[in-house]
């Protein structure tokens, strides 16, 4: 008995899968399985000495990222990544069920990264040139941003159109005081899906266009209020308590565009971000910090692939990217305007690409700021993988 | 007759097959349930990974035998799918009367498969390549039909001729590499078929 079924076993599956070989269809087969991925970035900064100060370099395992994605069938998928962050902080950057209503058009759930700019999105490491992400990308947008919510994401290949549009929450902008500051912006009211709570939902939203070859261009949006533990059990009847509650919240207006161009050897990106804060002179009275009411930032950056030309499929890129981020470009009027907060960085660099997900990186920055003729300087090399 | 001998090829590894099997079966009898189980599950597997198949829809064989009239100048065409006799293969074949041949891929994006088809000239020329259903938005770039017109008259047959002939697209890192690659072994697939006639 047992010899039999295991013989019709056998030619069972031999059959099924000879006829999965010779079928037309065969290589339309169904999408289910696990994907296992990652990416990484180890890091070896080291500043230049600061007239006779002395600065140890600093070697980090930046970041170490796992994917793990799982397709149920057709329509069902799963993606998540768990990072590591200097080895010993663990977030998880991104867990959410994917439906595919249509093939071109799907809802998720879960922890997403918000569409805003370039390198919150794209952020593996060897898309993108320099060891470190832009600063724009850190003070600005708080890269790698993503918070709780649902996502309707779609395309239009005939009109060459990606969209996204999303209901998060927003940050968290005051818990036992406020999180938000002068110098870093929002970048301290991420809640990145740990135990997150929400007061107002917001708003995100992107489309991007690429219907010349080699350019893509990107609109984001993201429009919202931050979140208050101040609202929390709070007795809306109470005035007095909803005023003081009221001023622990932020209006946030964000918009980005960027752009990037691909040709031959020649590689262009840049972005501008501007966000709006609202209701500042209120949150900063209560938190006792010095948020401004408009931060700005852009870059431009130039690309190029010096072994084009020669017979190899590695690439050695160079760079030169001008990048000013100001987290003051304008205050309400109780905060002074910190000058130290309007900071230019002017890296160069080499970027050495053994495969597309494999790079060993070096560049230098000079980095300065509107409140003093000084400039320091930074050498960086890194590591970069994607698979 | 090149179609003959494909399927004296096929014949000859069905017989091989079948041998094996016999072979295994002996070997095998003296083995407890739980193998025969795995087996059946092995088998269930295989199932279920066929039944499940996404076969092209019918939109999207319209729009190929639209493509081809207008690429091929006919009124009317009919295509006769070329049996292969390479399990790993990464495409399938059509020939489309005596005109060229129709080859249907499908690759990995980011996170899904998509699939594409390639028109060939008689001799293995590519003469247009369309993407059929794109599933997500990363990489959706490399649909644009702009782009995808570098492969019109490439290279195909020295490698770095043809990787270097198609320019990336940032932002689409995964999907460039992945119809890149996949084409260039479609479209050596095809110069091995018909060097095979």
């Amino acid at each position: 008995m047992k010899k039999i079924s295991f013989c019709v076993a056998v030619i069972f599956t031999v059959l099924t899968a000879t006829k999965a070989q010779n079928s037309a269809e065969k290589i339309i087969a169904g999408n289910q399985g696990l994907h296992i991925g990652g990416y990484g970035q180890i890091d070896f900064n080291l500043a230049s000495r600061d007239g006779t100060i002395h600065k140890n370099g600093i070697l980090d395992v930046h970041r170490l990222v796992t994917f793990f994605g799982y397709n149920f069938n057709e329509k069902a998928s799963f993606v998540s990544e768990v990072e590591f962050e200097h080895v010993t902080e663990v977030y998880v950057e991104q867990a959410f069920l994917d439906y595919k209503i249509k093939d071109n058009l799907s809802v998720s759930a879960g922890l997403m990264l918000i569409p805003m700019g370039i390198q919150n999105l794209y952020h593996e490491p060897p898309t993108y040139n320099g060891v470190e992400r832009t600063n724009v990308d850190k003070y600005i947008v708080p890269t790698t941003w993503r918070e709780l919510g649902i996502s309707l994401s779609g395309r239009s290949i005939d009109n060459s159109l990606n969209y996204q549009f999303m209901v998060v929450n927003g940050f968290n902008g005051y818990d036992d005081g406020g999180n938000f500051s002068g110098k870093s912006g929002l970048r301290g009211g991420r809640q990145k899906g740990a135990e997150s709570y929400i007061t107002f939902p917001d708003l995100a939203g992107r489309i991007s266009y690429y219907g010349q070859p080699g350019l893509n261009l990107g609109i984001s949006a993201y429009v919202g209020d931050s979140e208050s533990k101040a609202y929390d059990g709070l007795d809306l009847a109470d005035e007095m308590a909803v005023a003081s509650a009221d001023s622990t919240i932020i209006g946030i207006q964000m918009l980005g565009v960027d752009a990037r161009y691909q040709k031959g050897a020649l590689q262009l990106r840049g972005q501008y971000i501007i966000a709006n804060l609202s209701n500042t002179d209120q949150y900063n009275a209560k938190s006792s910090t010095d948020l401004g009411s408009k931060m700005t930032g852009y870059y431009a950056e130039l690309g190029y692939n010096l072994l084009a030309n020669y017979n190899t499929t590695n690439e050695l890129i160079c760079f030169a990217r001008y990048e000013n981020y100001n987290t003051h470009a304008e205050a309400e009027k109780a905060t002074v305007i910190n000058d130290a907060y309007n900071r230019t960085d002017i890296t160069i660099g080499l970027g050495f690409k053994l495969a597309q997900g494999a790079m060993f990186k070096a560049d230098y920055q000079l980095l300065s700021d509107e409140s003093s003729e000084n400039k320091k300087g930074q050498f960086n090399f890194g590591t970069a993988i994607w698979f | 007759m090149s179609l003959v001998k494909i399927k004296k090829d096929n014949l000859i590894s069905e017989l091989q097959f079948g041998s094996k099997q016999k072979e295994f079966c002996l070997m095998q009898t003296k083995n407890n349930i739980s193998k025969v189980v795995a087996f059946w599950a092995i088998a269930f597997l295989f199932f279920s990974f066929t039944s499940q198949s996404n076969l092209l829809n019918t939109k999207d064989w319209r729009k190929i035998e639209k493509k081809a009239k207008t690429t091929y100048h006919l009124s009317s065409v009919n295509f006769s799918e070329l049996t292969i006799n390479n399990s790993n293969g990464k495409g399938s074949f059509f020939k489309i009367e005596e005109v060229g041949y129709l080859a249907i891929g499908q690759a990995p994006s980011k996170f899904h498969q998509f699939e594409y088809f390639i028109l060939f000239s008689n001799k293995g020329d590519i003469l247009y390549v369309e993407v059929l259903n794109y599933r997500e938005n990363y990489g959706a770039e490399i649909c644009n039909k702009r782009w995808l017109q570098q492969f019109k008259n490439i290279n195909t047959t020295s490698i770095f001729e043809f990787n270097s002939s198609v320019d990336g697209i940032s932002g689409a890192t995964l999907s460039v590499q992945s119809i890149r690659s996949n084409i260039w072994k479609v479209a050596q697939e095809l110069h091995t078929l018909i060097k095979q006639k």
